[in-house]
């Protein structure tokens, strides 16, 4: 079992830490509800667009609640070796990036790491106990762009 | 005994005795004057008229036989006469009297002549009058044969058969109009401009298709075919008009000469063209055949339109029918849908594929009815296990197909390997061991195993070929 499972266990949504951590009011958040309804997005994201909290804002407020270690993946190189344990596809489908991989260790950053289901994949897949760093939706893409090269 | 000999005597001959007694009268005067010279005493001497006996005899035998020849001039042309009307009123209507006399008895024979004539000319306007109703008659029993042959494509249409079948028969019926020698029926391609030659009869159609002539392509205004597309009008290529632009090019692409064209449409757009030919000379097509035509090409237009409803109609179809699950169409389309949905909100996807084990050899021993019971069980079984957001289907004959959103390979390894187990137990209590049906799983996800439903479907059914080839049975693999 990851250690990612024991904390989940707390099992409070995105909207309810941000309100906890004075990031945004009940009406923001029921605003941006509405406006995800109507537009199929993820929370964080209608969050930043509806410019009521910040990409930072999001992220910082995963790691205080859950203790996961905050990283701008920005200026951080990754071991095109560490790259290819996970699969493009699963990377980009739950916004996540291996960074590190120590023996039966592997270390990700992901912008939600409250999606428990991508972290069992990527157990599955690599056969490594998972650590997690949050980093923002953008930091993430932006690294696709730099190592998925030449592709989407 | 005279009047007996009258009476039994025919007509003709009763003018003979008529003619002895016209000549005994006429011997009368001779005699008259003979009596006279031997007894000068009598009346006929107050006339004075003194001859001899010579000139008296003489003049008699004169007298006598001018009084024969008088009397059988008369009668002999009314013998003939009689004769030849006796021929005629026997059947002899080319007989003609002929007479060259300008009194009665001529005018009798002119006036047998123009009734002859007459009858003459209405027996050759009867033969007439019957050879055009032995026509007409051949006219309406073609027309039977054509509209019993409409009625039998209506049947056909009704029974829902093959499109094809239908589509043969009505060409080949349409082709007992118009003395057609070819007969062929262009259908459009969907979304081309290529009409497909779908029925070919006659002769002069195998000589197009030795010609190697499968497909016409026809845009709009191009060509004659190509005008009849816009105008959809039924055009008649024949003698009794100038042929139109463009006809000359099309005699030689479809070996014809005479030809009647009816467009067929369904929903007001010309999806093809019914066309029979010949090449007779100076040939006109009858009136009616124009009409019969177009409705053979409406029966046409039906079937067409039949199948394309009947197609529409599977393809709205969701569910299939032996087991009320999803069929395998809906169940891909829903698999890409929620493959979208799931990358969207950075979710997982599982798509699990059960097929029944040995279910060939199943369906071998035990019939269609014991085979689809299992089918229906398993079905039962599924619908039990699954939430409301996950979808079950029937998937190819002995499959079944099941959509879990929102969930991972773990999570779905786990909802698999419990199905797996229930419907091991279902059939647990069967004790002739081909009774205890199994099933194997495989289970894929979206990300890990591909981002669209092809992927997803298409790597499971490899591993349960792995899996059948490998001997692997009631397991879930993934």
């Amino acid at each position: 079992m990851s250690p990612f499972k024991i904390k989940r266990i707390i099992g409070k949504q995105l909207g309810e830490l941000l309100i906890e951590r004075g990031v945004v009011d009940h009406k923001q958040l029921e605003k941006a509800l509405v406006y995800q309804k109507d537009n199929n997005k993820l929370l964080g994201e209608v969050l930043v667009e509806l410019g009521f909290a910040t990409e930072e804002d999001i992220a910082q407020a995963l790691t205080c609640q859950f203790g996961f270690p905050y990283l701008p993946l920005a200026n951080y190189d990754i071991d095109a070796e560490v790259i290819k344990s996970i699969p493009e596809n699963v990377c980009r489908q739950f916004c996540l990036i291996p960074i590190d991989k120590i023996g039966k260790s592997l270390t990700l950053a992901m912008a939600n790491p409250l999606n428990q289901q991508a972290v069992e994949d990527v157990e599955m897949i690599s056969g490594c106990a998972i650590q997690i760093f949050v980093s923002t939706t953008s930091d993430i893409r932006g690294a696709f762009d730099r190592y998925y090269k030449g592709k989407k | 005994m005279k009047r007996v000999s009258f009476r039994l005597s025919m007509s003709s001959r009763g003018l003979r005795p008529k003619l002895y007694v016209a000549v005994s009268l006429m011997s009368i005067i001779p005699i008259l004057i003979c009596l006279n010279f031997i007894f000068p005493n009598s009346w006929l001497a107050a006339i004075n008229l003194k001859l001899n006996l010579g000139l008296v005899v003489l003049s008699t035998l004169i007298l006598a036989s001018a009084g024969y020849r008088t009397i059988k001039e008369m009668i002999d042309p009314v013998i003939k006469i009689s004769s030849d009307a006796k021929m005629i009123a026997n059947g002899d209507l080319e007989r003609e009297i002929i007479l060259e006399r300008d009194d009665e008895i001529g005018e009798l024979g002119s006036s047998l002549n123009q009734l002859t004539q007459r009858i003459r000319q209405n027996m050759d306007e009867l033969k007439t009058y019957g050879e055009k109703t032995k026509e007409i008659n051949l006219e309406i029993n073609k027309r039977v044969m054509v509209l019993s042959g409409l009625l039998q494509i209506s049947n056909l249409i009704t029974q829902n058969a093959a499109l094809n079948e239908i589509l043969e028969i009505s060409v080949s019926k349409a082709m007992q109009l118009g003395e057609a020698t070819l007969g062929i029926l262009l259908l459009k391609e969907e979304k081309s401009d290529e009409f497909v030659l779908k029925s070919a009869h006659g002769p002069k159609s195998v000589e197009l298709v030795n010609k190697g002539l499968t497909s016409i392509k026809i845009k709009t205004g191009e060509g004659l075919l190509g005008k009849l597309l816009s105008v959809n009008k039924i055009l008649i290529l024949d003698d009794s008009a100038p042929l139109p632009k463009g006809a000359t090019e099309l005699q030689e692409q479809l070996l014809a000469t005479n030809m009647v064209i009816v467009p067929i449409l369904v929903r007001d757009m010309v999806v093809g063209f019914l066309i029979i030919g010949n090449n007779k000379k100076n040939f006109r097509y009858p009136n009616g055949d124009a009409d019969l035509m177009t409705i053979f090409a409406k029966q046409i237009a039906i079937a067409v339109e039949n199948e394309m409803l009947v197609r529409n109609v599977a393809r709205l179809q969701i569910k299939d029918v032996l087991t009320g699950l999803y069929n395998e169409s809906y169940i891909r389309g829903r698999l890409d849908e929620e493959i979208r949905r799931a990358i969207r909100f950075q979710r997982p996807c599982a798509f699990i594929l059960l097929c029944v084990d040995s279910f060939k050899e199943y369906l071998g021993s035990f019939g269609v009815i014991a085979a689809e019971s299992v089918l229906k069980r398993i079905a039962t079984a599924l619908l039990d296990s699954i939430s409301d957001i996950d979808k079950a289907a029937r998937f190819g004959d002995d499959c079944f197909a099941m959509i879990l959103p929102e969930k991972n390979k773990r999570q779905c390894m786990e909802k698999a390997e419990e199905i797996r187990k229930k419907i091991e137990f279902i059939f647990s209590d069967e004790k002739d061991p081909k009774h205890k049906i199994s099933v194997t799983g495989a289970v894929t996800e979206n990300p890990i195993d591909g981002i669209s439903a092809e992927e997803l479907t298409g790597k499971a059914e490899e591993l349960l070929k792995k899996s059948i080839t490998q001997g692997i049975k009631n397991t879930i693999i993934s």
